[in-house]
């Protein structure tokens, strides 16, 4: 992770010592490397390199990247705040002790929250994880909200009886497809600012180069990746759908299917059995989690993104820093991305049969893949660099800061 | 033996519990009659359905063998490694005697009871594995012998659901005999027009429109994701004027609005209706049932379609490709929407065809599942399983 190259944004306030600044805290639900946690990241490196904002940041529970953050800032874990050896011994008491110990749970957060020293304004990362606003309110702190998501998730805006919905003075959205879903759910317009959802471009450096061998694939296949957690938002099951009707309208093709990324709903097991009995197996691969994903890009031909829910997937922006074209249903915000058709392909949810006609056009013409793949590579580069969105972020929060 | 000669069959039971193993006996009992069976029984142990079970058949139970000279004899030559000639006494302390031609085991339980037969000239055996009876085994297990010997020496599995458990265990798809669990209710009278004509208005089913039926919960499994896409198919890309009901929508609340959010963004609202098991009447209102599940078990989603004699079509997954096999049903390959729209359409647009679909699904339904018709089938399973 690198800071960001822009200069000092024009809007943000005089120097003010720091010794009388008020403190900004940032939450979100988790230190993993995730849509939210690493827009988070990038965003606060880009305000330490170039702000004088003083931060701190509190994860619902940690994650891999939780080292990242405490070296830009002092971060808090609550999952570790809790997890408290009083509150376990109490625990074994039975009943009544587990009552008690969830009281200290809480009596402990509470107090821990005190910590962070002239607490003045909250911004909450994703729409999702909320409850935790309740342990700041006798600080009165005033409230960010970074609109992240979009449909199901956004339910989550009435979760605690309404409080994120109630307390938030400005929500900032991350796409225009989120700020009208906003304002679908009743938000006025007035409280929503609109920013643009980013990653940093440069691709980290390589962990390990992953050979396609590692999955029985020969080196003249094509790779078809995909990336993200397997849940229903994402779609895995019109992953391994495309896949069938693809190889289908294409045996000739050396065609392979790649899905990297967690699992916490069993969908890799079902889809596993639904690739053997749709006679897909060595051609259809869920290899996990992975900690380096970019080394996966590099591997893939192209990037198919089948949600049928997502706001705006970074790991879309990513793939098209190395140059991988990005298909993707007509749903979220990532046609503003792909355009018509100039950075990969956009079908109409959910159009499988098409879809799969679109990876069978853009795998058996190399040269049009690579262009659409260049062209995607420009323009992430051109709009969805931190350089470039991350003072658009500040500045819509800028106002509400100490 | 001619299929008029009644059939001389030696039914092994674990005991005579009051469970599905005895229950389906006494069915097949019952619906045989005298004319088609000359049966005896050896069950491992007695039960509560033991008098009812002597109602209709001899039955000898090993549990209560008292000792004698005979007892005596079987043991010495057991202990002498005479098996053969141990189990033979055995087999007449128990009564067996005479020509048999089919061993019958009302269930994997009754396993142990199989080293009592001949070891040559053995007659057929055929297992029933009755409905929830493979993941009985599955929490006590036969031992590793009598799993081998079960394997080793039936001809026949007769299974009412969990095929794919036996295939798993290593048994060959070509032992395995697919009927379902019995039902009595079968021909039950549909409901009549005027609460068909309700639910149409209620559903707002257009004039003309055609519907089409699925079933089951909203999990994973059920498939219901993929009728709904099958509909956008039909709607959308080919323009039919086509709706659809699901009935047993009253599941998770999570699952009902995730396919909900897929119907309202694929334009589906008011054309695809997700009902409650309280609405299934609403399945008779259908041109065809469509079965998109991922893996069919207990209760089985074609079972709508055939108590109502409709025409099915769906994915060729085991139990419905077995249920499907000389016509009753159109099959195609799992995940192939594209040819199950293409087998949805030729029949809503030949009426002839769909009837003729409907009445070999109703006949097939008959012999799996109505008992009279179910037991002839699983007669002349054990009459040809040699």
């Amino acid at each position: 992770m690198t800071a960001g190259r822009a200069a000092r944004p024009f809007l943000h306030s005089p120097p003010v010592p720091q010794a009388r600044r008020g403190t900004v805290l940032f939450f979100t639900h988790s230190g993993d490397r995730v849509g939210p946690p690493m827009i988070l990241l990038d965003l606060l490196t880009w305000i330490a390199a170039n702000t004088d904002l003083r931060f701190e940041v509190l994860l619902w529970r940690g994650g891999p990247l939780e080292a990242e953050f405490g070296a830009l800032a002092p971060v808090h874990d609550v999952d570790r705040i809790r997890r408290w050896p009083l509150a376990a011994r109490l625990e074994a008491l039975g009943r009544p002790g587990r009552r008690a110990a969830a009281l200290l749970r809480e009596a402990r957060l509470r107090l821990w929250l005190w910590r962070i020293p002239r607490l003045r304004t909250v911004v909450v990362v994703s729409v999702g994880p909320n409850d935790y606003l309740r342990h700041l309110r006798p600080r009165r702190p005033r409230v960010v909200t970074m609109a992240l998501e979009l449909g199901l998730q956004l339910v989550h805006l009435d979760d605690n009886d309404g409080r994120l919905r109630r307390e938030t003075e400005r929500f900032v959205a991350g796409m225009p497809v989120i700020r009208d879903a906003l304002v679908g759910l009743g938000i006025d317009p007035g409280r929503i600012a609109l920013a643009r959802e980013f990653v940093d471009t440069r691709p980290p450096a390589p962990v390990r180069v992953v050979e396609r061998s590692e999955l029985g694939i020969p080196e003249d296949g094509i790779v078809v990746g995909s990336a993200g957690v397997m849940e229903w938002r994402k779609a895995p099951e019109l992953f391994v759908q495309i896949a069938r009707a693809a190889c289908a309208a294409a045996p000739e093709l050396p065609l392979h299917f790649v899905w990297i990324g967690g699992d916490d709903q069993g969908y890799a097991a079902r889809l596993a059995d639904e690739v053997d009995r749709a006679g897909l197996s060595g051609r259809v691969h869920f290899p996990g989690r992975q900690s380096n994903p970019w080394d996966w890009f590099a591997m893939f031909d192209l990037f198919l993104l089948t949600s049928r829910e997502d706001a705006f997937p970074l790991v879309c922006l990513e793939n098209a820093s190395v140059g991988n074209p990005v298909l993707c249903f007509d749903t979220g915000g990532m046609p503003e991305f792909v355009g018509d058709d100039e950075c990969g392909a956009v079908v109409a949810f959910p159009d499988v049969e098409l879809m799969a006609e679109r990876v069978v056009a853009l795998a058996a013409d190399g040269d049009e893949r690579r262009r659409r793949g260049e062209l995607g590579r420009e323009r992430v580069r051109e709009r969805y660099d931190v350089s470039v969105c991350a003072p658009l972020w500040y500045e819509a929060m800028e106002p509400l800061f100490p | 033996m001619t299929s008029a000669d009644p059939l001389r069959l030696l039914v092994l039971l674990p005991d005579a519990a009051d469970d599905p193993a005895t229950q389906e006996l006494l069915g097949v009992l019952a619906d045989a009659g005298d004319d088609a069976l000359a049966a005896r029984a050896v069950a491992w142990d007695g039960g509560p359905r033991l008098a009812a079970l002597r109602g209709h058949l001899p039955v000898s139970v090993v549990a209560d063998l008292g000792g004698g000279p005979a007892a005596a004899l079987e043991r010495a030559l057991l202990r002498l490694g005479r098996r053969g000639a141990g189990f033979a006494v055995r087999r007449r302390r128990l009564g067996v005697r005479g020509a048999i031609d089919a061993v019958y085991l009302t269930s994997p339980r009754a396993a142990p009871l199989l080293r009592f037969l001949p070891e040559r000239a053995r007659p057929p055996v055929v297992v029933m594995v009755p409905l929830g009876e493979m993941t009985q085994a599955e929490h006590e297990p036969l031992s590793d012998e009598d799993r081998d010997l079960l394997l080793r020496t039936t001809d026949r599995f007769v299974v009412a659901s969990l095929l794919d458990r036996l295939e798993r265990l290593g048994v060959p798809s070509d032992r395995i005999v697919r009927i379902g669990a019995p039902d009595d209710g079968a021909g039950a009278p549909g409901p009549d027009p005027a609460r068909l004509a309700e639910l149409r208005g209620r559903l707002a089913v257009p004039e003309g429109a055609d519907v089409l039926a699925g079933s089951g919960p909203l999990v994973w499994r059920g498939g219901a994701d993929l009728f709904v896409r099958l509909l956008w198919m039909l709607r959308a890309r080919r323009g039919r004027d086509v709706v659809g009901v699901w009935v047993g929508a009253d599941a998770d609340p999570l699952e009902r609005r995730q396919l909900e959010h897929d119907i309202a963004h694929m334009d589906l609202a008011g054309r695809v209706h997700l009902l409650a098991d309280d609405d299934a009447d609403a399945l008779s209102m259908a041109d065809l049932h469509v079965v998109t599940s991922r893996e069919v078990d207990a209760p089985e989603p074609y079972r709508p379609a055939a108590e109502r004699g409709q025409g099915l079509v769906g994915f060729r997954t085991d139990v419905l490709d077995r249920f499907a096999t000389d016509g009753a049903g159109e099959l195609v390959e799992f995940l192939d929407l594209e040819r199950l729209a293409d087998a949805v359409e030729r029949l809503l647009d030949d009426a002839a065809a769909r009837t003729a679909l409907a009445g070999r699904v109703r006949a097939r339904f008959e012999e799996w599942h109505v008992p009279p018709a179910r037991t002839r089938f699983l007669l002349q399973t054990l009459r040809s399983a040699r």
